[in-house]
């Protein structure tokens, strides 16, 4: 699904180089749910922002969903994300003043979907997530786990290929981080394919393998012993 | 982003766009009754006047001394004007067209006091007056010279028993008759036979209403001041005014020259006050429409930076640049629209006030669709560059925690 081969990326400003990415090496195959984890620095946001084509890279190949997606242009790039990766992000990202409606339809839209398939996949994705009774709700009356559990059917809707998962729980309560990461669980049972970014190692043995990094470097890889007994995703009534 | 989903976000946050839409209603407002007010007053100061204003010099002349002979000073003077090579025609005229200085009467087509006159501006010349102003007439005849005797300030309005008329002042005495040959009557009830009328031809008022009206006796005012108006060739007027100006005065050491000005100058100064207020209203334009596209500039940027992190979440999440571009343009397009509905609202009221108020014209129509259009132009190319600017910003915002 997700092969990254001697990547780099250097950050360059007038005094100072930054090596956030240094020959990078990474694969992910189909269905695999894969934490990222690593101390601040190691280059966690930059391989998330490089697998999800949020930025470019100078150095190496990136091939996704047997694509070659290192040299697509921006244009192309926009479509790739829009088409085959879905973004869960820690602070939710939300647009505050649309509702939870039109907060999912923002990537479809950029689809040229039609309205009657937008309207259908939204609902389910929402009910998928259980606040389908709450669609003409705005960002600002939902507590943060169920604006994260938006933003997660805001990924879903699109039917991703890949779901990348950056710091999901970082703003939640543990209450709240625990149904977020239940929820990513019943998504991977259903055989969506994850790539989680965090440094809540707790966090990272729920993955089914765990990739560590160290100045801009995979340091270490393990697999893990499944700890759930998540079942596939089913629509909450 | 669709126009549902961007106009329910407007409305829950409506305070900005909602000033701004003000703004536009407001500049629209102002913007379409100041220019129709200064295409009014263009409209008036390119009136056609009827006369070749740009190629007549104007000379006032004064005598002084008891024993001044005004009619030999008079004879001599336009004599000697006529002679000069490159003048077309000179006269001596009690009154200068489009000066703002004049008098004026009331004719009436039956000797009856109790019937309303007609009022018009009043000129008495010679029977080279039409020539010196570069005048037509449409029918009849000009005066002849043994028609033509000396005014003096003692004598009666109805001093000649002929006059002419402008085509202006024939239709409000004679609306539905040739006025050519008809019999008008002074203030004093003496007749006079009009024999000749004149296409067109403004008086001194330029903004009387029926600054078209104008009556003509013959005759050489004969006063202690006296205007003469010499037309010359095409192009001679600024190379002769100082030659008339140093041959009069040599020629007659007892009577000064007050001034002597080309008739352009002279109208220039009585539409002063229409020129300035359209300038004024010009400054107030460009000013207002500069300052509303600086409010549009400003309310985008801001936008872009309040929704940097949005903008961002929207590419990650898979716009386009161009996706982001129309999305500012729309949500502009919108606060546009609907400042432009107010504002067609306050147009027709200021409208309205103008012409109840200050009676002023009524408002063309087409003005307001002209006006909408061009603020719909303005805005979206002062919203432009904040919207490429949003375009600009990386998606890899989006995942970047401040």
């Amino acid at each position: 699904m997700l092969q990254m081969t001697e990547v780099k990326k250097t950050y360059r400003t007038e005094l100072v180089e930054t090596h956030a990415l240094r020959e990078m090496t990474v694969s992910v195959s189909k269905g695999e749910f894969v934490a990222v984890t690593g101390s601040s620095g190691s280059g966690k946001t930059t391989f998330l922002n490089i697998a999800g084509l949020l930025e470019s890279f100078e150095h190496g190949t990136y091939r996704l969903d047997g694509e070659d997606v290192s040299r697509l242009s921006d244009d192309e790039r926009s479509t790739f994300r829009n088409q085959k990766i879905g973004f869960i992000f820690q602070s939710f990202n939300l647009i505050p003043d649309l509702n939870l409606f039109e907060n999912v339809d923002v990537p479809l839209r950029y689809r040229r979907m039609s309205k009657g398939e937008r309207k259908q996949r939204i609902e389910h994705a929402l009910e998928t997530v259980g606040l389908g009774s709450r669609m003409k709700h705005v960002p600002a009356q939902l507590s943060g786990g169920q604006q994260q559990r938006v933003a997660i059917a805001r990924a879903l809707a699109g039917d991703p290929k890949i779901l990348l998962a950056d710091e999901p729980t970082g703003n939640l309560d543990s209450t709240m981080a625990h149904q977020v990461l239940e929820l990513l669980e019943e998504i991977h049972a259903n055989g969506t394919t994850i790539v989680m970014v965090t440094h809540d190692q707790e966090l990272a043995q729920r993955a089914e393998r765990n990739i560590q990094l160290l100045d801009g470097r995979v340091s270490a890889e393990e697999f893990v012993e499944p700890q759930t007994n998540a079942q596939p995703l089913r629509a909450t009534a | 982003m669709g126009i549902g989903p961007m106009l329910s976000a407007l409305m829950r946050n409506k305070t900005g766009p909602a000033l701004v839409a003000l703004q536009i209603a407001v500049t629209l407002a102002i913007v379409i009754n100041s220019l129709f007010i200064i295409l009014q007053r263009v409209e008036k100061m390119n009136r056609d006047t009827g006369i070749d204003v740009n190629n007549v010099i104007i000379t006032y002349v004064r005598g002084f001394g008891d024993d001044f002979d005004t009619i030999a000073s008079i004879n001599n003077d336009l004599d000697l004007i006529r002679n000069i090579p490159g003048v077309v025609a000179t006269t001596v005229s009690n009154h200068v067209p489009l000066s703002g200085s004049g008098s004026g009467t009331g004719l009436r087509t039956v000797p009856d006091e109790t019937i309303e006159a007609v009022s018009t501006a009043r000129y008495r010349w010679t029977e080279d007056g039409l020539d010196a102003l570069g005048i037509t007439l449409t029918s009849g005849r000009n005066f002849y010279p043994e028609e033509i005797n000396d005014i003096l300030p003692e004598s009666s309005e109805g001093s000649q028993p002929f006059v002419l008329v402008t085509q202006d002042l024939a239709d409000s005495l004679f609306p539905e008759e040739d006025a050519l040959g008809k019999t008008v009557y002074w203030g004093s009830m003496d007749p006079a036979t009009i024999i000749g009328i004149i296409g067109r031809m403004h008086g001194s008022w330029v903004n009387w209403d029926k600054l078209g009206n104008v009556v003509i006796q013959p005759g050489k005012p004969a006063y202690t001041s006296n205007k003469y108006i010499t037309r010359v060739e095409p192009g001679l007027r600024d190379e002769l005014m100082p030659i008339i100006e140093q041959k009069l005065g040599e020629s007659n050491r007892r009577r000064v020259i007050n001034s002597n000005r080309s008739l352009e100058e002279l109208a220039d100064r009585s539409y002063r006050r229409d020129r300035g207020m359209a300038i004024i209203l010009s400054i107030v334009i460009t000013l207002l429409i500069g300052l509303t596209a600086l409010v549009v500039v400003g309310l985008s940027s801001f936008h872009v930076t309040q929704r940097r992190k949005q903008i961002g979440t929207r590419r990650a999440l898979g716009a386009k640049r161009i996706d982001i571009i129309k999305q500012f343009m729309l949500e502009n397009w919108i606060i546009t629209t609907a400042g432009a509905a107010l504002g067609v609202v306050l147009t027709i009221g200021v409208a309205y006030w103008l012409e109840v108020s200050f009676e002023l014209e009524r408002l063309d129509w087409r003005f307001l669709p002209a006006g909408i259009v061009t603020l719909w132009v303005l805005s979206s190319l002062a919203v432009f560059e904040p919207a490429r600017r949003a375009a600009a910003v990386p998606p890899a915002v989006a995942t970047r925690s401040v």
